[in-house]
């Protein structure tokens, strides 16, 4: 039903290259997400699936069917914007009416769907309200009513959350994920949130600089990154990355330690097992910075390495015992001679 | 923010805002009045002001040697006709230039905006010659499409300023709708516009209601709007000011009167999107 295929997609902007090469599959039902910094061309990315910019070389294949020259109208998609993008002269029925007005519906079937549409999303007893009535969440729930109305191929969002407070996003976080739950629609949609990425996708497309840098599920991602990027793109507190003698001790050029993975202890030992540490730890909320700097501030330690909260037998402050690494699952840090 | 003004100073700025108003205005005043005085009395020196035989003589003259309803009808036909054709122009001209840019556009704007940098003296020749091989001379039609063209760069200019105004998401969330290109801009472009279009439509009615060089030089009596039959009260026929100045009169009523219904409306599109 809404299997997307992008076969070497490239886009510039005149001189500008915003993505360089894309290759990828999305399969039919899927949730994916493309995550990556800002500026990495992920709602490029999203607008080229949707075709509200043309490819500058490549194919898009939406349900084995060539795409590429496709308006965005016959695509047979539908998109959420960050901006809910709401017809502000429009109430919200006519809002969520309008993609069957325009498929040429007839009154009494688009009558039907509309309401059932705004049954589902809480949304009946604002059906006149023009949308600057509305709250954010609320808006966010028209453009959604929208895009479901029109029963879509899969559906486009775009950082649809963004612009709506913490509380508000971790529900909404939810009902998109109960709605891909009960529609079955394959999703798209981009954020730059990683822990929305984590939370919602099937798969997580990583993006930087145009470039796909890692496809895979959450968990995949977590425990394998395939380099460095992704590696501290992916997860919060972001995993720590050391050079120097232990990581060539393991033949990496860097080694990443997840801060879930460390303990912070009173004994000499692990990682930290020939160097004398002068300083006292400073424990905050996240990080514990362990290790002395060195004068050119390449030390080990001096960067500072994120460790879960309050370490177990270890006092707030005030401490001068020697604390030090201790890696949990040596089997498995992440090794990489990427930089 | 309200700002806290003496009540002396509140007095002060009122009386020299009706001062300055009053000076704006009193031309088309001293128009409508020596327009009710004999002729002789419109060239007593010192001029009567308010108390002189007040005389509807001048209208019921002015109605008679001329045909009033002929240049009224060509003035709203022309002017009208060409807003409406310039708008039809105009708005996908516009909506090109807002939302689907290409390299040049810019350039394209500002050649456009050049053409009303000439004095329209320039071309006055060929297009005299024009519309005399075309047979367009001393036509509604051929005024018509002249005002367009003349008023065609204002009407993109102002819509195209508008329409930037406008987020382009909206328009792509129509396009994902289904909407096809006339759908875009008839249901969401235009409604959103609105304030816009209706200012761009009420200045350029003005703008060709008050041409006078193109309707002077290129109609005689068939074509004639109202600007050409006002001069046609000035030093030809001798100085009659009281007649001329009820032509004047009768010339400038209906715009006037436009323009005061409407000036809620042109002052909000004239000022859109300065205040967010």
């Amino acid at each position: 039903m809404g299997a997307i295929r992008l076969e070497q997609v490239t886009k510039s902007f005149g001189e500008a290259v915003v993505i360089p090469r894309v290759d990828l599959e999305i399969a039919d039902g899927e949730f994916v997400v493309f995550v990556g910094p800002s500026g990495c061309g992920k709602s490029t990315l999203l607008r080229l699936i949707a075709g509200l910019e043309d490819v500058s070389g490549g194919r898009v294949v939406i349900d084995g069917a060539e795409a590429t020259r496709t308006p965005p109208a016959q695509r047979g998609l539908a998109m959420v914007f960050q901006s809910y993008a709401l017809y502000p002269h429009m109430s919200v029925y006519k809002n969520i009416a309008f993609p069957l007005k325009m498929a040429r519906n007839e009154p009494a079937a688009i009558d039907r769907k509309v309401r059932a549409a705004a049954q589902t999303l809480n949304l009946t007893q604002y059906l006149d309200y023009k949308p600057g009535q509305l709250s954010g969440g609320q808006r966010q729930r028209v453009a959604i009513g929208r895009a479901i109305v029109r029963e879509p191929k899969a559906f486009l969002f775009d950082e649809p959350l963004s612009n709506l407070d913490a509380a508000l996003r971790v529900n909404m976080r939810l009902e998109i994920t109960e709605l891909h739950q009960s529609l079955k629609t394959t999703m798209i949609y981009v954020t730059h949130d990683q822990v929305e990425a984590m939370t919602m996708a099937d798969r997580i497309v990583v993006l930087r600089a145009g470039n796909v840098e890692q496809v895979g599920s959450p968990i995949e991602l977590y425990r394998a990154p395939r380099n460095l990027f992704v590696a501290g793109f992916i997860g919060s507190p972001q995993m720590n990355l050391i050079q120097g003698a232990e990581a060539q001790k393991r033949g990496a050029e860097t080694i990443g330690v997840r801060p879930e993975h460390i303990r912070a202890s009173h004994h000499a030992g692990g990682l930290g097992r020939q160097r004398r540490h002068r300083r006292a730890p400073r424990i905050g909320y996240h990080s514990a910075r362990i290790g002395r700097r060195r004068r050119d501030g390449k030390g080990e330690g001096g960067r500072g390495v994120r460790a879960p909260p309050r370490p177990e037998g270890l006092s707030d402050a005030g401490s001068d015992q020697d604390p030090s690494l201790q890696c949990q699952r040596e089997d498995d840090p992440m090794t990489s001679s990427a930089s | 923010m309200a700002r806290a003004i003496p009540q002396r100073r509140r007095w002060l700025l009122t009386v020299v805002a009706w001062a300055v108003g009053l000076v704006i205005f009193f031309p088309i005043l001293w128009t409508v009045l020596t327009s009710f005085k004999s002729e002789g009395e419109a060239i007593a020196s010192p001029p009567h002001f308010l108390f002189f035989h007040w005389t509807l003589e001048n209208y019921a003259e002015v109605q008679q040697r001329s045909n009033y309803l002929l240049h009224v009808t060509n003035s709203v036909v022309i002017s009208l006709g060409s807003t409406v054709i310039a708008l039809v122009i105009g708005v996908p001209a516009a909506w090109a230039a807002a939302f689907a840019p290409a390299r040049r556009t810019k350039d394209l704007l500002m050649w456009m905006l050049s053409t009303k940098m000439m004095p329209p003296v320039g071309v006055l020749v060929p297009i005299y010659l024009l519309f005399r091989d075309w047979g367009l001379l001393d036509t509604v039609t051929g005024l018509t499409a002249l005002m367009m063209l003349v008023n065609l760069p204002i009407v993109v200019w102002m819509l195209y300023t508008y329409f930037r105004e406008i987020p382009a998401d909206i328009l792509e969330a129509a396009r994902m709708d289904g909407a096809p290109l006339f759908s875009e801009i008839v249901h969401v472009l235009a409604p959103m516009a609105l304030p816009g279009i209706a200012s761009t439509m009420l200045l350029n009615i003005i703008l060709a209601w008050n041409e006078a060089f193109w309707t002077l030089n290129l109609t005689a009596a068939n074509a004639a709007p109202l600007s050409a039959f006002i001069a046609s009260y000035s030093s030809p026929e001798g100085l009659f000011w009281a007649k001329l100045s009820a032509a004047s009169t009768m010339a400038i009523a209906p715009i006037l009167i436009l323009g005061w219904f409407s000036q809620r409306q042109l002052v909000r599109g004239l000022t859109f999107g300065a205040v967010k």
